[in-house]
């Protein structure tokens, strides 16, 4: 019996969690490695803010306002650590920052040309400058700063590729929250773990949590409250779900200010279950608990003001800012920004596969759509696979309060500086992978249940993961490999 | 029966996958020479049906490409035109190879390149590029290549591109450059053991997957 139990333990889930898990943890270790330093998004800027918040308390050097101006070509002249500056001109990275087809100086052995000169430690982490580039002050920052303080006696290479390290982990976490969200709204064991590889295989993800950036703990946060709200959903409020929707808004709130949505949709949520809670009872009661949840999302709405201000802008100025920002904003070639970014297609390689994928992906999109109309308000039997409508309606109502957010943030420096300057590129979306997945394939799976088609659903998953795996794989060994280093 | 027909499709389907992949992975593996960042000087006209030339010495044995940058718009392959080109022994008399300026993979307007059957002994040669404008219409503009530099008469902007004896040398020469200014947990056989550990680990993902 014990060596029939052996042979089939690569069936027992928690057995392929793990590997899965195992798969994204490498991966991502590996696209640490692969990116050069200080090649991730504003990279050199979030590690100098750890850097920044690792300094010690008394700052006995001497350190002045710097009067050089800034030459976007050229890192050294950044606000950053003088270890940060005098490491990146070591490493090239101007080189790798200008012109795609141009490569840093390799040496011909494992160890770079100007490698001994950043582990000899013979700069100071320290900024200098009274005004250090930094992001404003960050939880990931501050737990980042930790690990740069913990290992202070190593040198810039290795306390740069620990933090990226620590970021994989916080990616390897997301990955077991949406196994968690997908099996607690009722995909099977199977599906459950096809859905968390897709997840785990998204390109642009994994790309993201190889960096040092504070979006690597915001997404997993909103993975968190994901799963927080659809246990709540499924059981009720109780003390283990609440705690997770408080700490996720809270870390995220912490984290980045897109972690606002949260405390609207934990408001959105316990709305939500004070209605079902009183909607039978005494008129008087009733009334008041609507009274008391209207009185909650006024005081958010006047805390959350202060990101919103249009300096006493008259309200057709607004409007008229609202309809010329649409205007400039939606557009094709704007979408195809976001749709690109969103699945970290790159754009790096004249790849006819990329480009294509990525329409692929967007009439896929376009039929998933239908497919959620038909799950909504089609007139057949739900396919027993696919999760109860309140999951989905919640996991499309997050989807659309960040497309909202994100739209309302861009629109705001729009309106500011008369201009788009956010323009709402792909990465900014990806806290809402988990439900964007999750109702892409309900979308597909309620189409085949209309089309009596249900036992395709799997199949229609595994081409999902087999899409997803070579996208991936493409990407890494063929795009960024290619780029960097040949 | 049908159920065991679709998982064994799936998996001829991964693995042709990973042909792909992988292959077009390793037909990828040349190494530009390390050191020539290249740049965007003055410009040399190439007329249409002539020829111009450059000399240059290889730095290492296994030369297999020669980069170049011109200036946008390059060729235009739609209307079939074409740069022929010509490498030769260092007189510029005796032909080597040849072969037509193609765009490279890398989505630059700028980059193009001359690939040729890989020549073993290159150390220290000196070789001679011959490239000519063979346009699609007599009236076609003339292309235009970069110089290393804006002062008169500066050698083109070009950068010899090698590769190894064989496949193994190539992905040792990769993992030699992805190691550089990484901390001593992500070199060389460390490397090894992380990108292993991560194919395996992901092919092995797909296929239980596949199999369950």
């Amino acid at each position: 019996m014990k060596k029939i139990y052996s042979l089939t333990f690569y069936k027992n889930p928690l057995f392929v969690l793990a590997l899965i898990l195992g798969a994204f943890f490498f991966k991502g270790v590996f696209l640490v490695t692969i990116f050069p330093i200080f090649g991730g998004q504003d990279e050199s800027r979030h590690y100098n803010t750890v850097q920044f918040l690792a300094e010690p308390p008394i700052k006995n050097w001497e350190r002045s306002k710097s009067t050089a101006e800034r030459d976007k070509d050229h890192i050294e002249t950044y606000g950053f650590s003088d270890e940060i500056r005098r490491a990146a001109v070591a490493t090239d990275t101007d080189a790798l920052r200008g012109d795609i087809f141009n490569t840093i100086d390799f040496s011909d052995n494992f160890t770079g040309k100007n490698e001994n000169a950043i582990t000899s430690k013979q700069w100071q982490p320290y900024n200098y400058n009274l005004q250090p580039e930094v992001v404003g002050g960050s939880l990931y920052h501050k737990v980042a700063a930790y690990i740069e303080k913990f290992l202070g006696q190593d040198d810039l290479l290795v306390r740069f590729y620990a933090i990226r390290i620590f970021s994989v982990f916080l990616g390897t976490l997301t990955i077991l929250f949406f196994y968690l969200t997908a099996k607690t709204i009722g995909f099977s064991e199977k599906n459950s773990l096809l859905l968390s590889a897709i997840v785990a295989f998204q390109p642009k993800l994994a790309m993201y949590f190889s960096n040092i950036n504070y979006d690597v703990l915001l997404i997993p946060m909103f993975f968190l409250f994901t799963l927080a709200g659809v246990l709540a959903l499924k059981n009720g409020l109780n003390w283990k779900n609440v705690s997770l929707l408080i700490v996720s808004t809270i870390v995220a709130i912490e984290t980045k200010p897109t972690g606002y949505l949260l405390p609207i949709a934990f408001l959105a949520l316990l709305s939500y279950f004070i209605y079902r809670k009183v909607r039978e009872k005494d008129k008087n009661i009733r009334y008041a608990a609507y009274f008391l949840c209207m009185l909650a999302f006024v005081f958010l709405a006047f805390y959350l003001k202060r990101y919103l201000s249009t300096g006493g802008q008259p309200l057709g100025g607004i409007l008229a800012s609202i309809g010329d920002y649409l205007s400039k904003s939606l557009s094709f070639g704007r979408f195809g920004l976001t749709e690109r970014t969103y699945w970290g297609t790159l754009g790096w390689t004249n790849s006819l596969i990329l480009d294509k994928s990525v329409e692929l992906l967007k009439y896929l999109e376009i039929i998933a759509l239908a497919g959620l109309g038909f799950f909504f308000f089609g007139k057949y039997e739900k396919s027993a696979y696919l999760p109860e409508k309140k999951y989905i309606l919640f996991l499309f109502l997050m989807t659309l309060g960040l497309q909202l957010e994100i739209r309302i943030a861009d629109w705001h420096m729009f309106n500011d500086l008369g201009r788009i300057e956010l323009g709402a590129p792909g990465r900014y979306f990806l806290p809402n992978l988990a439900s964007h997945i999750i109702l892409m394939f309900t979308g597909f799976g309620a189409l085949l249940g209309y089309f009596k088609r249900e036992h395709w659903f799997e199949k229609i998953l595994l081409i999902g993961l087999l899409a997803m795996f070579s996208l991936s794989f493409y990407l890494i060994f063929n795009v960024i490999v290619y780029r960097f280093y040949l | 029966m049908e159920n065991l027909s679709a998982k064994k499709i799936f998996l001829i389907v991964l693995a042709i996958l990973l042909v792909i992949i992988f292959g077009r992975f390793v037909s990828n593996l040349f190494f530009p020479e390390a050191g020539i960042n290249l740049q965007k000087g003055a410009l040399v006209k190439l007329q249409p049906e002539s020829s111009l030339q450059q000399q240059f010495t290889a730095t290492r044995e296994g030369l297999a490409k020669v980069e170049f940058l011109l200036r946008t718009p390059g060729i235009a392959f739609e209307k079939n035109d074409r740069v022929e080109m010509q490498l030769t022994d260092g007189t510029c008399q005796r032909p080597l190879q040849q072969g037509t300026l193609e765009k490279s993979f890398l989505a630059s307007d700028n980059l193009y390149e001359f690939d040729f059957e890989k020549i073993s002994d290159s150390k220290d040669k000196t070789f001679c590029l011959i490239a000519t404008f063979k346009p699609n219409k007599a009236s076609a503009k003339a292309i235009q290549f970069f110089t290393i530099s804006e002062a008169a008469d500066q050698p083109l902007s070009l950068r010899p591109v090698y590769e190894n004896q064989n496949v193994f040398q190539n992905l040792n020469e990769l993992n030699q450059r992805i190691s550089q200014y990484k901390p001593w947990f992500l070199k060389h056989y460390l490397l090894w053991f992380v990108t292993i550990g991560f194919v395996v680990l992901s092919i092995a993902v797909v296929a239980l997957l596949i199999l369950l």
